[in-house]
């Protein structure tokens, strides 16, 4: 009898633990807890990495605008865990289809970061010094962001976009960071999913998610939403977008498009947004770009002002130089005497790096941000650059503008050519 | 008893599944004896944290255990203070996904450590432990002698094995290189 006792008690104790490793093996992924709201799907890369094949290709693809070498490396990293396809799907030789994680999850380019940021600014970056035999890693927890560090000097990174034939892969070993920023721990599944513990070779074998990281990402934000906004082209003729797709609202859509307020902190991560765009058919709907506050790169819909994650789009690829010159990058150098200034108070904002002898215009950025200076109609002011390509202009603090927060950036005109500066932000007292 | 021997087997599996979230390459046998000097068997007798601000960047917390025991690699006797990034100092935490499971580098905990030299990781750092949850390895006794846990395919000690083994597979593998 008590053999028996034995025998049952450690055949139940031998079966608890099958059942984990038969768990383990049949599902695979882990989770860390936890998963990002839709306040914190932006990310953005601080290019710091020191090796010149991190950023030796050149190349611009039309499902990437603006992006190349380990920039597009990064992005197309995290877009391979969005909701659906980006774009057409193109853009690596590598994948069928960059967007594949078939989730209510999506994240949202936001181009460069001037700096590496804060543990939760989700900033993509390099870190020197050794790595003691780590690729990266992300910094968690990740409900209020993350960050990401690359061992830039210790490793041969390599920004593809084909295969990898010495050295490490951006792209893979992004793809596996961000999903650890999402909420995915390792896989023990067979196959070598992105989410494995190691990185096989190169790693470009992570660039591409497998069955089991999609049903990681699955269980943490849920299947993608039949309801889902989906995008399936944007058409751009000067100022004017028409999107078309399905599941817009009626009247209450939110096209998000990227900053270019350019920083190292949290602010850089917030999308510019179109707030209000009706759809009478929901499949398409049209709007005007703002004059400011925006770049080229993707556009994603968001259809309500909810917070349900099935509520947001995939992210679709967007190009346009247009817009009144809020589009493009960043060239010239834009800068005030006083970045807290008081009501009052006289604020100096400085241009260099401009086209020489150009005209150009003060604006705020983020119209959705109610800019203060109403009576200026979004105009901060006018001037003309010198004939060394700086400018300088004047303007006092109005009342008006008390513990507001405001984006201000400057275009500049030469030649029928628009030039955008980066953005400043003002935190008034 | 072989209840206690069931519990211990059950506990080992649960240990294989509770690795760290680190990003590191692939690291058999071979390769982390090339990339490391020290694999230390024995137990950590202390761990602590000390934070560090490298130039133009950002404050790191980095943990350090202290592991006292015998060198696998000449069979010599060794103290070894082998540091991974992450932890929690006065308050401040810094949880990276390469950091090791708590319960793999808890004090008194009985541990094979790879370890190799590091720069740049402050003024009370020089060692590490290797690709940091891919160096640390725990060990437990059995009636056949002390047994190193595995952590599965792609990690220098694959699965459950005797140190004794784990020794002739690195003397052989050290041998071999020669």
């Amino acid at each position: 009898m008590k053999n028996v006792l034995r025998l049952t008690a450690g055949s139940l104790i031998l079966a608890g633990a099958s059942f984990f490793v038969m768990s383990d093996s049949a599902i695979g992924y882990s989770t860390i807890g936890g998963s990002l709201n839709l306040g914190q799907r932006d990310f953005r890369v601080h290019d710091n990495f020191s090796g010149s094949s991190a950023n030796n290709n050149s190349t611009n693809h039309s499902n990437w605008p603006g992006y190349t070498g380990a920039e597009l490396s990064i992005w197309k990293g995290g877009a391979e865990w969005n909701s659906r396809p980006h774009g057409d799907g193109t853009g690596d030789s590598s994948q069928v289809d960059v967007g594949s994680g078939g989730a209510n999850m999506t994240f949202f380019w936001e181009g460069m970061a001037s700096g590496i940021g804060n543990s939760n600014d989700n900033i993509v970056s390099s870190i020197s010094g050794s790595s003691g035999g780590v690729l990266a890693y992300c910094e968690t927890p990740i409900n209020d962001g993350w960050r990401i560090r690359f061992y830039g000097d210790a490793w041969n990174w390599q920004d593809g976009p084909g295969s990898v034939n010495s050295g490490m892969d951006i792209q893979g070993v992004a793809c596996h960071e961000l999903g650890h920023s999402l909420g995915l721990g390792h896989s023990t599944a067979g196959g070598s999913p992105t989410m494995n513990a190691y990185i096989s070779g190169s790693g470009t074998g992570q660039r591409s998610l497998a069955s089991d990281d999609i049903a990681g990402v699955k269980s943490i934000y849920s299947a993608m939403s039949s309801t889902m906004p989906k995008i399936d082209n944007v058409s751009v003729q000067g100022s004017t977008v028409t999107i078309t797709g399905s599941g817009f609202s009626s009247s209450t859509n939110r096209v998000w498009l990227m900053s270019d307020l350019l920083d190292g902190g949290n602010s850089g991560g917030d999308h510019a947004t179109v707030a209000d765009v009706p759809s009478s058919n929901g499949t398409s709907m049209t709007f005007q770009l703002p004059a400011s506050g925006w770049e080229s790169g993707c556009i994603a819909v968001k259809r309500t002002t909810g917070s349900a994650y099935g509520d947001l789009s995939e992210s679709h690829p967007f190009d346009s130089a247009g817009g009144g010159g809020g589009g493009g990058n960043d060239t010239v150098t834009f800068a005030v005497s006083d970045l807290t200034p008081s009501t009052g108070q006289g604020l100096t904002f400085s241009s260099s790096n401009a086209p020489a002898s150009a005209a150009y215009t003060i604006v705020y950025s983020f119209t959705d941000r109610s800019p203060f200076f109403t009576t200026y109609n979004g105009i901060v002011g006018t001037g003309t650059t010198t004939a060394w390509g700086t400018g300088s202009f004047y303007r006092v603090v109005p009342n008006a503008g008390a513990g507001r927060t405001v984006f201000i950036e400057a275009q500049y005109i030469s030649a029928g050519v628009v030039y955008d500066s980066n953005t400043i932000r003002l935190d008034i007292l | 008893m072989k209840l206690l021997r069931w519990l211990t087997a059950s506990a080992a599996i649960l240990l294989l599944m509770q690795a760290g979230n680190a990003c590191i390459e692939e690291l058999d046998l071979q390769k982390m004896i090339s990339k490391t000097d020290i694999a230390v068997q024995g137990t950590i007798t202390d761990v602590r944290t000390v934070k560090y601000t490298p130039e133009n960047d950002d404050l790191l917390i980095y943990t350090i255990v202290t592991i006292e025991g015998t060198n696998l690699y000449d069979n010599s006797p060794i103290t070894v203070d082998a540091a991974f990034l992450g932890g929690t100092f006065e308050g401040e935490s810094m949880m990276v996904t390469s950091m090791p499971a708590p319960s793999e580098y808890r004090l008194g905990n009985d541990v094979v450590v790879f370890s190799g030299t590091v720069q740049g990781w402050g003024p009370d750092i020089d060692r590490c432990v290797y690709a940091s949850m891919g160096g640390i390895f725990r060990t437990i006794d059995s009636r056949k002698g002390k047994v190193v846990l595995g952590k599965g395919k792609g990690f220098a000690v694959e699965g459950n094995q005797l140190v004794s083994t784990l020794i002739s597979d690195i003397a052989k593998v050290t041998s071999e290189a020669r």
